[in-house]
């Protein structure tokens, strides 16, 4: 099977349903070219930790058809901080490097009843704690768009995989703009459900209160569907919200004269080439939906990043505290560089006398920014605005700088904060032919609209079907 | 006049039980963990495993209501937990949930013996995983059970409210009784599901504000240790206070065979536990059915007064009523059993037969207890025990014989003994007929 027959299947789940039905689909055949495919992939970009073997894929494949589950055995990649019975589960952390799971997080369970066929676990930074997989305890994913360029992170390895046409969708996590910073990267959609959508059950914590888990896809329909079919209450986790409803896409008649807010000061020391797909991006859905572009004000939105460097880290520390190396994995003095850094500045935010000063006022602000969305979804029902600084930066250039790196989660941290949806997307390439990327975001449970947008501009752009050239 | 005389103690106390749930406090697995196997009743949760979450027990929160309302404390009907950090191999996450802002009761008391005794706050938490200490193939190893970890834990913390052990042993049983009755608790010190720790300090009498250290005693199983620990530790204390020592700030435990505390730790700075709000738990609402259910309990002293009241012996109450849910077994009997009389001497049969008749068929226990209570007629086999009886004690006979009146009611005792419930008049008519043709 060629490169372009397995991306034909992986491209969208109504061309792999025809495949089955039609029976066109051999799986012994797909399932040896998919094995060759990752392995290239992995020399080319290492985006994954663990490829399942070719015997394992082929099993799931053919169980899901024989089934009829929903999914049919659709391939998928899941970032390596879910825990999956018996399959390997690292966090991209050198002290979990040979961790083998004895229970099943509950999205992965979801996703095999479903009918999903997990064929590899990806690289990412160790514990989520990064913006480029560079922070992995193992080694750095590449930009299959640009090989010598990080392909974002925490969720990279996430995000090479559905670029490259390896998978259907993926499975990442979105901390403070984990799955979208790399989704704009690749140029892939990257979503981040609202908080509480999800269970995050058996998925290695970072940050409580912020991980959000979600989802990498190239096509907006695709992602609505199985995010139906992973979300919900499962008792276990008890910040899953209890009544959800399946979301649907909200059709482009509904949208009609939608009201989208911008805040053009973000666009401030952003590359003027997002500037511009912004610019063209506003006129489409003006022309397309008559929708009208308002000027907001989110008076705390700079505050983010300062919030989330208390709060995060004050939680990791936390939750990194098990981590002992007694009874699982591998001993203390296996943390890298970030990780303990991250754990010294939670547990210093967390000190009694410091406690007030940090992490306490930062709640405070949390809160603050929280309420500056709440009263700009007054005014609008949708937020337009950048996901990074620009494209995808060269590997090791921002490494040595840990606060230039921080810098790059400017735009999706206080939408982290706030536990709002956001859909990061496709706008276009950059002169230099990498992908570039921005986001809607929105009110809490109205994932919907956001699927809506995307999906027209997804109609007219046709971002689906465009695949890097570096990893042929 | 004893040097004594001029120093008060001050002595205030921390209570851990052990609430009865079938689950544990944040997942599935089941709570009871006395002489279970090691570590079979665990999951990812209670072991700390990565990606494991906690998912709090309604159940278990209604239990804790129940003893901050037993304790009249004000209640927070909103929920929130805190993580307590310490390393410890008893602890897999690291952290103990617990409340620390939000106790579910605060500023509570309980009357005991015309005596108020505040409370501080009473809070929900879990308990940890079980250290045990062997050899194993002759090496010295540390072993974890994990059965214990997450188990349900109410703490309850008293205010320096008590100023002698008897107070403290009084309170103790009391809210011993009082849990165990509404079924809170099991507050079975050998079991660990009640632990004591008792913050002992001595001021001069005079002295208005509290003494500015306190000696903890920990790791005391029994009321009877507690009250010897608290005694020594008093006197221990007041000698070196009036010799015009200071005393550090310790926690020691208590050795029952030496009748003595011992030092065990020495507290430097305040521990920094850097309590962390759980993200992974919401604010959790009380709703309406579950603070009146947490709500509903009987007021131990009340039940005692009114079972007095309608004709059962105050020691027979204390030895019977143990339970509220016993309640329904008593309604049923005393409906069987009119008058005070009959109620005295069925009490006290039902405690001398207890494992036979209590809670059970009451048909029986009273069918049975009437038969105990008949009277033998039997004039011919009365007559045959009498002379039974004269002839295997002589000696009786001698001394009534000497005119020693009173041998009469000893060998009524052993007819009696022999036959049961009896018309005395007629046997020691019959007594003294048989002993005078002797």
């Amino acid at each position: 099977m060629r490169l372009s027959e397995i991306r034909q299947l992986t491209r969208s789940l109504s061309t792999w349903r025809q495949a089955v039905a039609n029976g066109r689909l051999d799986v012994k055949d797909f399932s040896q070219s998919l094995t060759d495919y990752l392995a290239k992939l992995q020399a080319k970009t290492q985006a994954y930790i663990t490829i399942l073997p070719e015997n394992k894929i082929r099993q799931q494949i053919e169980a899901a058809i024989k089934a009829d589950k929903p999914l049919l055995g659709w391939p998928v990649s899941m970032k390596d901080v879910f825990i999956t019975k018996e399959i390997k589960t690292t966090a991209g952390a050198a002290v979990l490097k040979d961790y083998l799971p004895s229970y099943s997080s509950t999205v992965y369970q979801r996703l095999v009843s479903a009918g999903g066929s997990l064929v590899a676990k990806t690289n990412c930074d160790a514990w989520g704690f990064g913006g480029s997989t560079e922070n992995s305890d193992f080694y750095s994913s590449k930009n299959p768009y640009d090989l010598e360029r990080v392909p974002g992170g925490s969720s990279g390895g996430s995000a090479v995989s559905v670029a490259s046409g390896a998978v259907g969708f993926d499975i990442g996590e979105d901390t403070g703009g984990s799955i979208r910073q790399p989704a704009a990267f690749c140029g892939v959609i990257g979503f981040k459900p609202t908080y509480g959508s999800i269970s995050r059950y058996g998925a290695i914590a970072f940050s409580s209160s912020l991980d959000t888990i979600g989802l990498f896809g190239r096509q907006i329909e695709d992602v609505i569907e199985v995010f139906n079919l992973v979300k919900g209450v499962d008792g276990f986790d008890a910040t899953v919200y209890p009544s959800q409803t399946p979301t649907k896409i909200t059709s482009s008649q509904q949208l009609t004269k939608i009201k989208i807010g911008y805040l053009p000061e973000l666009f401030e020391g952003v590359d003027p080439q997002i500037k511009d797909y912004f610019d063209k991006l506003k006129v489409f859905y003006e022309s397309e939906l008559k929708a009208e572009f308002i000027e907001i004000k989110l008076p705390h939105f700079s505050y983010g990043l300062a919030v989330y460097y208390i709060l995060a880290p004050a939680e990791a520390s936390s939750n990194l505290g098990r981590y002992d190396g007694v009874r699982f994995g591998q001993g203390r003095q296996f943390f890298g560089d970030e990780a303990i850094r991250r754990v010294l500045l939670g547990t210093f935010a967390l000190a009694s006398g410091y406690y007030d000063a940090y992490y306490l006022k930062a709640l405070k602000v949390r809160r603050l920014i929280y309420q500056d969305f709440i009263k700009a979804f007054n005014q609008v029902e949708s937020i337009l605005l950048p996901v990074t600084l620009g494209q995808a930066f060269k590997l090791g250039q921002n490494t040595q700088d840990p606060i230039k790196m921080y810098l790059e989660d400017s735009f999706t941290i206080p939408i982290s904060l706030a536990g709002l949806p956001a859909i990061s997307f496709p706008v276009g390439l950059s002169d230099q032919g990498l992908p570039l990327g921005l986001q809607f975001a929105g009110r809490h449970f109205n994932e919907s609209t956001l699927a809506g947008l995307v999906k027209v501009w997804q109609s007219f752009s046709k971002f689906n079907q465009k695949y890097p050239n570096h990893v042929d | 006049m004893s040097i004594k005389d001029n120093w008060q103690a001050v002595i205030g106390l921390e209570i851990h039980v052990e609430t009865k749930t079938k689950a544990k406090m944040f997942c599935h697995c089941l709570a009871s963990h006395f002489q279970a196997k090691p570590n079979t009743n665990v999951c990812p949760v209670c072991l700390g495993l990565p990606g494991a979450m906690p998912y709090p027990n309604i159940k278990a929160l209604e239990k804790a209501l129940t003893i901050a309302k037993i304790l009249n404390c004000r209640i927070n009907t909103v929920s929130r937990f805190e993580r307590k950090h310490y390393f410890y191999p008893d602890l897999p996450k690291s952290y103990q949930l617990t409340q620390y802002l939000y106790p579910i009761g605060y500023q509570g008391k309980l009357r005991v013996d015309g005596n108020d005794y505040y409370i501080t706050r009473v809070h929900q938490e879990e308990d940890t995983a079980k250290l045990k200490h062997e050899v194993v193939e002759g090496k010295k190893v540390s072993l974890v059970d994990f059965n214990r970890s997450g188990v349900p834990l109410v703490e309850i913390v008293t205010e320096p409210t008590f100023t002698t052990s008897e107070q403290v042993v009084k309170f103790l049983k009391q809210l011993q009784k009082i849990l165990r009755f509404n079924q809170v608790s099991d507050c079975d010190m050998e079991k660990g599901s009640m632990r004591l720790e008792a913050n002992v300090s001595v001021k001069n009498k005079n002295q208005t504000q509290l003494p500015d250290y306190k000696v903890e005693l920990k790791n005391i199983n029994s009321f009877r240790f507690l009250k010897e620990a608290i005694d020594y530790e008093i006197e221990r204390q007041v000698k070196l206070l009036a010799f015009g020592k200071l005393i550090s700030q310790e926690t020691r435990g208590y050795n029952s065979k030496l009748k003595r505390t011992f030092s065990q730790r020495h507290k430097e700075a305040a521990h920094d536990y850097r309590y962390l709000l759980e993200p992974d738990i919401p604010h959790l609402f009380l709703s309406p059915e579950v603070i009146k259910a947490g709500s509903r309990f009987k007021d131990y002293d009340q039940v005692k007064k009114e079972w007095q009241a309608k004709g059962w012996p105050a020691d027979v109450v204390e030895v019977l009523l143990t339970r509220a849910d016993q309640i329904k077994w008593w309604q049923e009997l005393d409906k069987a059993v009119p008058t005070r009389v009959a109620k005295a001497k069925l009490g006290h049969f039902l405690v001398k037969n207890k494992s036979r008749y209590y809670l059970k068929d009451i048909g029986k226990l009273i069918a049975d207890y009437a038969k105990e209570q008949e009277t033998v007629t039997d004039t011919k086999m009365i007559r045959q025990t009498i002379k039974q009886v004269i002839k295997d004690n002589p000696k009786a006979v001698v001394d009534w014989q000497a005119g020693k009146q009173q041998v009469i009611y000893f060998l009524l005792g052993q007819v009696r003994y022999k036959l049961g419930n009896l018309d005395v008049k007629s046997v020691i008519k019959e007594i003294k007929q048989q002993i005078d043709k002797n």
